[in-house]
């Protein structure tokens, strides 16, 4: 039952009494008991610590009144093994931290907690956020719960496949080169990169500083707002993390769009070999929702794509390797092989080379900037066809995606499902706009979500 | 253990040869040199996937290379600003 509620009616229900946390907690426990066997998004499930933290809550729910609670009081999320969680391992799915104990929350945990939150677990991952699926790793590669021979996308693998498999409304994810929206985009569930600063990263495993976002993925876009709206705000314990104003995420959702300025950017990718008939098909369907809804819609031409990721994964190339000099030198064997062959890469990126990348990331930057001067958000593609299959995924870099370019650039861009393909498989569209302009992105996708009817989407049925 | 040239110092030019074409030859020397001087050892077994990473990377690198040297970019101020959150 609980599991086909929304964050905000779990909460209303919760402040009636029609439902109770430990209600909530042992059905998202009964879900991941059933499934997760096949599917393998926890690395590390605390069911007596959930157990436990919804009883307390119920408890104080019974003594203090419901009224004054936290938004998610009593509400299960899960994490993505890379946010660390005070008193247990921050494993990173990889051999090298199984024995590492983190000692406080990170700074997006603790706000999860602050607003009342249940944390089940650590959700898994590629190797430290890198690259994958990978067989060679402490832990198996979470599957797709809408195929379980399909990848759930990466790095955040576990977040997308425990959203859509309904073990939680909400986890977090993290994003260096669209790991947040790729594996939204193929599991059906939404995604969103905020913009760089908006949400700390403190304690969480770092991967390139200059790329790396955190963000919520979540089961509807009024869900993912509840998450933003918690999530946000300044940590000066993060050194890239923004103080701006923080604006109310969710009272401005059901607004619409007639009026806004939609830039259209379909040029990027309509001619590439890896896009689908079948998405194209699906992303003029979107278009046309929201001008029949009458949007402006404005054709666009963004940054070059190439250009965006060659600078995303030279800068990635130099930071990560930064990171992880000291134990490549010590401890190669420990790295799972496709970790291995892309950290290695950044012994050999020179100082001009990484320079280079960031003054040609500004000029992009400025370039995303002018688009905006057009329009107010942009509609484009984030995957090109829906998940590949375990036996031709390959590695990440192969992907049919265009997600990178908004990690170089800065900003927020949220990924929300249009439908299913011919084969049953997720298909979505990416929202970008404006440097902390989130509302207006999850405004638009709201739109979508409700005109292509995804919300009314039941969960995945699992293959035996 | 067989290992790249972090043991050595020196490539398998025989094992590079039908990877990458002859131009990305000295660059693929170089990516070996500075493993070596970074005393880090990559397994033989795995210098598949590191090869093609590596020709990847570099072209990569060259446009990047090129489109700052052709355009001028050069002067551009590369500190992050924080106040815009971004770059």
């Amino acid at each position: 039952m609980s599991r086909e509620l929304s964050i905000s009616e779990m909460a209303r229900a919760l402040r009636s009494g029609a439902v109770k946390s430990e209600q909530l907690v042992r059905a998202a426990l009964d879900r991941i008991n059933a499934c997760d066997t096949r599917i393998h998004a926890f690395t590390q499930l605390n069911r007596e610590y959930a157990l436990n933290e919804a009883r307390a809550c119920d408890l104080r729910r019974r003594e203090q009144g419901a009224d004054n609670l936290p938004v998610l009081h009593g509400i299960p999320v899960a994490v993505k093994d890379i946010y660390d969680l005070a008193g247990q391992p921050t494993t990173c799915h990889s051999k090298l931290r199984l024995d590492h104990i983190a000692e406080q929350d990170a700074g997006s945990v603790q706000r999860l907690k602050d607003a009342g939150a249940i944390v089940l677990g650590k959700l898994a991952t590629h190797e430290f956020a890198l690259g994958g699926p990978s067989f060679d790793l402490p832990f198996p590669p979470a599957r797709n719960p809408w195929s379980l021979r399909h990848i759930p996308g990466g790095s955040s693998s576990g977040s997308g496949a425990a959203v859509a498999a309904g073990y939680t409304r909400l986890a977090l994810g993290s994003c260096t080169g669209g790991s947040i929206r790729i594996p939204a985009a193929w599991c059906g569930v939404v995604g969103l990169k905020p913009t760089y600063g908006r949400v700390s990263r403190h304690g969480v495993f770092p991967l390139a500083w200059t790329l790396d976002h955190c963000g919520p993925l979540a089961r509807s876009v009024e869900d993912t707002a509840i998450g933003l709206q918690v999530l946000a705000g300044h940590d000066p314990r993060d050194p890239g993390s923004a103080d701006e104003p923080v604006d109310d995420y969710c009272s401005t959702l059901d607004i619409g769009v007639r009026g806004l300025r939609i830039g259209v950017a379909r040029s990027r990718f309509q001619h590439l070999a890896q896009t689908s008939a079948e998405f194209l098909r699906g992303f003029d369907r979107a278009s046309q929702w929201l001008a029949q809804e009458q949007a402006n819609m404005v054709e666009v031409c963004l940054p070059d794509d190439e250009e965006c990721v060659a600078v995303g994964r030279v800068i990635l190339a130099a930071e990560s390797f930064a990171l992880h000099a000291k134990d490549l030198r010590s401890r190669p064997l420990d790295y799972g092989h496709i970790t291995l062959s892309r950290l290695v890469q950044g012994a050999a990126v020179s100082s001009e080379d990484y320079l280079n990348a960031l003054r040609l990331r500004r000029e992009l930057a400025a370039r995303m900037d002018t688009v905006f001067e057009r329009c107010d958000v942009v509609l484009t593609a984030v995957t090109l066809d829906t998940a590949p299959a375990f036996t031709s995924a390959g590695t990440a870099h192969g992907w049919p995606a265009q997600a990178y370019a908004f990690n170089v650039t800065g900003h927020p861009a949220i990924s929300v499902p249009i439908g299913l393909s011919s084969q049953g498989l997720p298909m979505a569209v990416q929202i970008v706009g404006r440097y902390f302009d989130e509302a207006l992105v999850l405004r638009v996708a709201r739109a979508i979500e409700k005109l292509s009817g995804w919300e009314a989407q039941p969960l995945p049925e699992l293959e035996s | 253990m067989p290992t790249s040239s972090g043991c050595s110092g020196r490539a398998n030019s025989e094992g590079q040869a039908h990877i990458v074409g002859q131009g990305d030859q000295q660059s693929l020397q170089g990516l070996l040199d500075a493993l070596a001087e970074q005393r880090i050892v990559v397994p033989l077994d795995r210098m598949d996937l590191v090869l093609h990473e590596f020709t990847v990377l570099q072209r990569q690198r060259a446009l990047i290379n090129g489109i700052v040297e052709s355009d001028g970019l050069s002067g551009i101020h590369t500190v992050i600003s924080r106040s815009r959150g971004a770059l």
